[in-house]
Formats: C-alpha cells, structure tokens, sequence
C-alpha cells in the first residue's frame, strides 16, 4: 500500500518556481532517498509535502488523504515527522524538553522518551542539559528523537549528515533498522549518493527543481546516477 | 523611617509596574510584535471596574479583578484572532505598528465619546484608608495586596511556562514558529491565547492602577511607556528582569515624588534613561558580545 504518494508537485517561492512537475511514492515499511546537488529542491520537497510551504500545486496523498492543502500542525496530527535541516533544536528548552515538546500531537505508540533514550544511549542521562552543550551528533540525535516522540508513519530527514563525522553519521544511519521496525517509513535527504543508496530501497534524484533520475537504489548503476545528479 | 516607607511603597507600586510590563513582554517574547494599544486595553478595564464597582454597591473592587481579568483574556484572545493575526504572520515589519497604533486611536476616541474627560479613579472602599503599622512604619493596605497579587501573577507565569504542555508550546513557538508547527502547534491559536493573558494582566493593572491614582481615556500613552521601559530595562523576554525593572521604577517614582512633588513620573523615565545608558542590555539582559 502507498503510503505517501505526491503527483505533478509544482512549488513556488513567490515568483521562482522551485519544484517541477515531482512524482515521488513511499510504500509502507520503504525507504526512499532523496539526492541532489546544492539547491536542488531537496528541502522544499519535505517542507512542501510536510506543509510548511502553502504555495504548491499538485497532489499529495498521505495515508489515503489528500493532504495538499491542509497546514504543517494538521499534517503532524496525521503521523508525518520531520527532521529540518540543520536540526533546529529549541534552544530554551532542555534535552529533554525538546524530546516531549516531539510528543505534542499526543500520538501514542512505540516511542517514548525510554525509548528514545535506548535508541540513543549517548544521550540519556543527559535529559536536563542545553542543546548547545551537545556535539553535532548527538544534537542530531535528539532532532530525530524529537521526530520519533510523534510516533509518526512517515519520517522525513533532511541532511541528518550534514556537519557530522562519518563515524557518527555510521552511528545514527544504525538506528534506522529499529525505526523501521517500529512500522514507520523513512525518506531520506542526502547529498551523499552512495551511503543513501546502501541505506534505501528506492532512489529519487533531483536536478534544479525536476526529477532526473529514479529506481531500486540496488539497480542504480554509478554513471546514470552521475549523470542524473551533476546533469553532465 | 520616611525611607522605609519610600521603599516599601515604591516595591509595591513596582510591582503593578511589572505586572504591567510582563503582558507586553510576553507578547513580544512569542510574537515578535508590540501591541502599541495595550495601555488602552489598561485604561478600558479601568473604566469597566469604574462602572462595574458603581452597579455593584458594597461590593469590594477587589473581587471585580476576577471577572474583569476572565472578560479581558476573552477580549485579548478574540482581538488577537480576527484582527492582529492578520499582521503577525506577515513579514512586513510596519504592519503591526500601524495597525496597533491605529486600533490605539480608533480606541482611545471611543472611550473619549463615551466617557469623556473626566478625571476618574477607582476607590476601593475603606480599603484605600487600611494600613497596618510596624513600629513607627506603617504599610498601606492595598499596596500590599497589589504587591502580594503582582507576584503571585510572576510566579504563577513562570510555572505555567515552565513546567506546563501548553508553556512549553509556546516557547517552542517563540523560538521557532515553523518547527514548532512540525511539532502540531497551531502558532494562531497559541498567539491567542498568550493575548488573552496579556491582557488579562494588563486589565489586573489598569483597575489596581486605578485605585492607586487617577486617569481618563487618554491615560493609555504613559502606561504603554511605563510599560515599555519595564520590558526594556529588565532585559526583553526575561520574566524576573520585568519585576525588578518594575521594582526599579515605582522606587524612582516616589523617590522622586519625595523630593520634587510636582514631578509625576518623570523620575521614572529618568530612571529608564539612566539604565539604559549604563546597562544597554537591561537589567537581567544577556551582554551581547
Ligand atoms: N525561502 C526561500 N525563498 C526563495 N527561494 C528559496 C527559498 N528556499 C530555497 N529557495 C530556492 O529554492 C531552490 C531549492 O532550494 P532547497 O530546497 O533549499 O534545495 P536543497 O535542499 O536541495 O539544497 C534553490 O534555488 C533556493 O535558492
Ligand atoms: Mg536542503
């Protein structure tokens, strides 16, 4: 079954149209990566499918329902989670506040702030701490724990690698498996083509706002995906 | 001993300053926005207690603070929802000052109209006359009635935005209004209900204002000061820092009354002037780098 499914996306910044005609499906259980350059429209893809950006056209089917044209709040209500770029953590709150401030919608399931913390150990105990104390990866981890708290059907992340080092993007790519488990279906946003693929089922790539190429990341060979991804 | 009682009242009367300036810094805090009419909003739950406390004779004005704080967090929360909404979310930086300056004339001329000049004040029974002594001090009253009610407003706010579901939704709104919407906050529905406190607040102040001293419909513009200057010298965004700023003024105020007793409130604004000139970033303010 489809999970989310979005047909002929066109997305505007006032007179700059910054999405083109985007197709994108997500069955339940899948994981799907997004890739692309610098600017590419990566990010308002999710910010478009999550709501945060109302001047859009097309069709975007979540979970059965039309969802294009309903506000990021309702979206969230429905069991979609996103991780912004560049985590955007609130900085007055604590660790852990930030954790319960994900579980506002009052959607209950697997995720708990236990949960969480088992999910993350690094980072529990640490409840009580500011953001800012926190290195880069494990304020990453509380931006994705924060998500999961919703218990949502649908994560978005958009460049969770960004800034980190590869050992610490090793560490959370890790817990994707258990989120998995847990029923909820993943899009993933990276500029990294490779470790997307080796983390995904299916691979989108975009180029200036278009889809160029897409398929079973398995199936996509090394030089089409180049292509696709520098338009060369 | 006369600065004992200078200081004691003036912490008191510095309180209702806070209470007075807290309203306006909650709404800027979470909103980005000054509300240019909230000393109108003062003034008009003044009159409301006027005319409530002359319908209802023997009644206490005390226990009007009640029902005219629930009738001004219903006024704050549907102004908020059909008319400023419409210019917090815009990005147009004039949009909020020209609508709230407007919507401060447009009130400020109906309470003229219907009220006229009248220089009014709210008495508050024999309350007004009670004093309690201490040795050679004596303490009025209902100064410290407003100060005990000013800081049971502070601490009740700061445990409300601490500690609750609905406090944290609006910090996480004040810090950022579209991840907090990731989250379900509906950023609309929590500007209105932090107006309804605003001027719930601010209508506690106006009638404790107005049992303290005088005002008519025009009293809106030097309560909008005050009001600024707690905010601006107890550091914005910072609760306790509105408190102590308050503290500072209503001290600036009668000791400057003291001295010079045609003065009104001019120590208070030079109170202002001095601290902003040495401590630019307010009394509680991070020092920016
Ligand atoms: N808020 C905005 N206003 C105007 N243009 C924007 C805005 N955000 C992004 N853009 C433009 O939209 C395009 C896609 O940006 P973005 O979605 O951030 O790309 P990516 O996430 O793939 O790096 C870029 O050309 C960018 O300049
Ligand atoms: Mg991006």
């Amino acid at each position: 079954m489809k999970l989310l499914e979005v047909a002929g996306l066109n997305v505007f910044y006032g007179d700059l149209q910054a999405l083109f005609e985007i197709g994108v499906s997500v069955e339940a259980g899948q994981t799907v990566a997004l890739i692309g350059a610098n600017g590419a429209g990566k990010t308002t893809f999710l910010k478009s499918v999550a709501g945060l950006i109302a001047s859009k056209r097309g069709s975007i089917t979540f979970d059965g329902q039309q969802v294009g044209g309903l506000p990021a709040e309702q979206i969230a209500q429905l069991g979609m989670a996103l991780v912004p770029e560049g985590r955007l953590l609130f900085q007055n709150m604590t660790i852990e506040e930030n954790l319960i401030m994900g579980g506002y919608t009052g959607r209950t399931g697997y995720w708990t702030l236990p949960k969480v913390y088992e999910l993350f150990p690094t980072i529990a105990n640490r409840g009580r701490e500011m953001p800012f104390v926190l290195s880069g990866g494990e304020q990453q981890m509380v931006a994705i724990g924060r998500a999961l708290m919703a218990n949502p059907r649908l994560l978005l992340a958009d460049e969770i690698s960004q800034g980190l080092a590869p050992v610490v993007v090793d560490q959370i790519y890790k817990s994707f498996p258990a989120i998995r488990a847990e029923g909820t279906s993943i899009i993933i946003v990276e500029q990294e083509v490779k470790r997307a693929a080796a983390a995904s089922d299916y691979t989108y790539c975009l180029l200036k706002g278009r889809v160029t190429l897409e398929g079973r990341s398995k199936a996509l060979s090394f030089d089409a995906l180049s292509h696709a991804y520098f338009g060369t | 001993m006369v600065w004992v009682d200078l200081f004691i009242n003036g912490i008191c009367l510095g309180g209702l300053y806070g209470v007075l300036g807290v309203g306006l810094a909650l709404v800027v805090g979470v909103m980005r926005f000054v509300n240019i009419s909230h000393g109108e909003f003062i003034v008009m739950a003044a009159f409301v207690g006027v005319f409530a406390s002359a319908q209802l004779v023997g009644v206490n004005p005390l226990w009007l603070l009640i029902p005219v704080a629930a009738l001004f967090f219903f006024v704050g929360y549907v102004v908020q929802a059909v008319l400023f909404n419409c210019v917090v979310t815009a990005p147009d930086l004039f949009g909020p000052i020209l609508l709230t300056f407007g919507f401060s004339i447009v009130l400020q001329n109906a309470m003229f109209e219907l009220f006229g000049t009248d220089v009014r004040s709210l008495t508050a029974g024999g309350l007004s006359r009670l004093s309690i002594s201490l040795g050679s001090v004596s303490i009025g009253v209902l100064p410290l009635i407003t100060l005990a009610l000013a800081i049971a407003f502070f601490v009740a706010l700061q445990l409300a935005i601490s500690r609750t579901a609905f406090g944290r939704a609006i910090r996480a709104t004040a810090d950022n209004r579209d991840v907090a919407r990731l989250m379900g906050v509906k950023p609309t529905r929590v500007f209105n209900i932090t107006m309804g406190f605003a001027m719930a607040m601010a209508a506690v102040a106006g009638m404790l204002l107005a049992m303290r001293s005088t005002f008519t419909p025009f009293s809106g513009l030097a309560n909008l000061l005050v009001a600024f200057e707690v905010i601006v010298i107890g550091g914005f965004g910072s609760f306790w820092g509105a408190l102590l700023g308050g503290f500072l003024l209503g001290l600036a105020q009668l000791i400057g009354l003291h001295f010079d007793p045609d003065a009104g409130i001019f120590y208070v604004h030079v109170a202002f002037f001095a601290v902003v000139l040495f401590r630019p970033q307010g009394l509680m303010g991070i020092k920016l780098p």
